[in-house]
């Protein structure tokens, strides 16, 4: 769905962020776009919803060119920026106003998460908190049944409740057909989300696996020491470390944050290719 | 589906634009006529209810018709002035060619067509109440799109008189239009700055060639200077200059449009 080949992109009057990437992502998933402050995640999903061009390089979404901005591209794709403008209508008129631009727009979906998000169709958007604004634009993403959805910093702004809320809702109603890029810096909130992990860092993909290939080759426990001979990364919590080791044919819980450090810290975890397609 | 222009999108774009911004809309258009109508009652309460001329009105309609029209058209592409109203300006389904048109009839083509109904029905209510109130005033209901003092009325305007006479009250709005989608910032402001600086630096080159150069005594032995040698051929070149200018203005803000980027 998502194909990018020798992708680069500089900012005006700055350094290269991103130079020769390259990344492959099928439908029916939702990836997990991770990194530090700064590189350039938000960056590389404007340019996949066609808001922002790359310098040179291929980009290519459901076949399209996303820089052309056509409608029959847009009618698919759903992005939901981390900051984001609604306009000074009711919750109703909106969905009036905006939801014939997408074909396969589902009321019945739409109706039903404002009911699960405790929100009323004759609120005024303009009124709302940031984090009811936030649920209604997720709710209204969804409904759209795009293809493609793209959400910039989703759980930012939601109380406790509401991501857990959000965690079900995303798990319960997608389509096979459907891809969802979730960029975060809240790992915690996404953990059981995701099932694709993408780590950027300094320009490039550093770590592309989906998570049944990761947890088939790491293990990921507690431990009382730092180093040992099969500990690949360690890091200090109270009590103990988190550790990574190989896969010692136990089950464990996936730590995205212990794995994105080890990997943004440059430990070498796999013994294949980190950038390989999946 | 056509990408280019489907006029089911058009539409579907111009009801998105009026349900969003219906009440925006229905403040603006009662604030104008309550103003219209106080400024007008103010006007002729500050004459003792005896203004008999429809000159003045005229002089305020003309004030109003083009000061608002820079405005309006100035503060076209509301979505460019924050980058959140921007990423969903570029993200809804529609081509630029349907953003383009629905911002152009809803900024310059709606304020051409409704201003100057909303004042004539002004002028009618105020003229009624006036006439109500001061003995012997006569509504000159007819006056007031007549314009004696020029030298040319528009309405006996013919051939390039008429195209240059449409073309430069296009370029009042175009010009604004286009500098809303150049401009991200106060674009209105910086579109007036540019076109002074236009304007000046052409003043400064028509006086070098006038005056330091001397073109002004330049005689050719057979024609005039290329092919303007009558009053008639400048006003085709001049009129040829503001049609050209004005489409390659908004041909401008159109591509701009289309690689707008956030």
């Amino acid at each position: 769905m998502i194909n990018i080949k020798n992708l680069s992109f500089s900012y005006k009057k700055q350094r290269k962020l991103f130079d020769s990437l390259s990344m492959e992502l099928t439908p029916g998933s939702i990836a997990g776009l991770l990194g530090k402050n700064g590189a350039g995640k938000t960056t590389l999903l404007k340019m996949v919803s066609g808001i922002l061009f790359p310098d040179s390089g291929e980009l290519s979404v459901m076949g399209h060119q996303p820089a052309a901005r056509k409608p029959s591209f847009l009618s698919d794709v759903f992005f939901v920026p981390e900051e984001f403008y609604l306009p000074s209508t009711s919750i109703r008129l909106y969905i009036k106003a905006n939801s014939p631009f997408y074909p396969s727009f589902d009321s019945v979906l739409m109706t039903r998460l404002l009911n699960e998000f405790e929100l009323e169709q004759e609120n005024i958007i303009d009124q709302m908190s940031y984090g009811q604004k936030k649920k209604f634009l997720i709710s209204f993403a969804l409904a759209t049944k795009c293809k493609l959805l793209i959400l910039d910093e989703p759980t930012n702004g939601l109380d406790i409740p509401s991501k857990i809320l959000f965690r079900k809702i995303m798990a319960g109603n997608l389509d096979d057909d459907q891809l969802v890029v979730i960029s975060t810096h809240q790992v915690k909130d996404i953990e059981t989300l995701i099932d694709t992990i993408i780590i950027v860092d300094n320009g490039s993909i550093i770590l592309h696996k989906d998570i049944a290939s990761i947890t088939q080759q790491l293990h990921f426990t507690n431990s009382t020491v730092a180093e040992k001979e099969d500990i690949l990364y360690s890091e200090a919590v109270p009590g103990g470390y988190r550790i990574i080791t190989r896969q010692r044919n136990e089950e464990s819980q996936i730590d995205i944050e212990l794995l994105f450090n080890a990997v943004t810290k440059g430990k070498s975890l796999f013994n294949t290719s980190p950038t390989q397609a999946v | 589906m056509n990408n280019t222009f489907s006029l089911s999108r058009f539409v579907l774009l111009f009801r998105q634009s009026w349900l969003h911004n219906t009440r925006l809309i229905w403040l603006a258009i009662t604030g104008y006529c309550g103003l219209l109508l106080l400024l007008l009652l103010l006007f002729q309460a500050s004459q003792n209810f005896e203004l008999r001329s429809v000159e003045p009105y005229q002089a305020l309609f003309v004030v109003i018709f083009i000061a608002g029209g820079v405005i309006c058209a100035g503060s076209s592409f509301t979505a460019f002035r924050s980058k959140e109203k921007t990423y969903a300006y570029l993200m809804v389904p529609a081509s630029p060619a349907e953003k383009f048109a629905v911002e152009l009839i809803l900024r310059v083509v709606l304020f051409v067509v409704l201003v100057p109904v909303l004042f004539y029905l002004i002028y009618l209510i105020e003229g009624s109440l006036v006439k109500a109130l001061a003995e012997g005033y006569d509504l000159k209901a007819s006056e007031l799109f007549e314009f004696p003092s020029l030298p040319v009325h528009p309405a006996g305007m013919k051939g390039t008189w008429l195209t240059l006479f449409i073309s430069l009250l296009s370029s009042i709005f175009i010009i604004p239009f286009t500098g809303s989608v150049a401009f991200a910032k106060s674009p209105l402001i910086k579109t007036l700055f540019t076109l002074a600086i236009l304007i000046i630096i052409n003043g400064l080159l028509i006086y070098f060639f006038a005056e330091i150069a001397n073109f002004k005594n330049y005689e050719p032995a057979e024609k005039g200077l290329l092919f303007i040698d009558s009053p008639e051929s400048a006003l085709t070149a001049v009129t040829w200059f503001v049609v050209l200018m004005d489409a390659g203005l908004l041909a401008g803000a159109y591509f701009k449009l289309k690689e707008k980027e956030a």
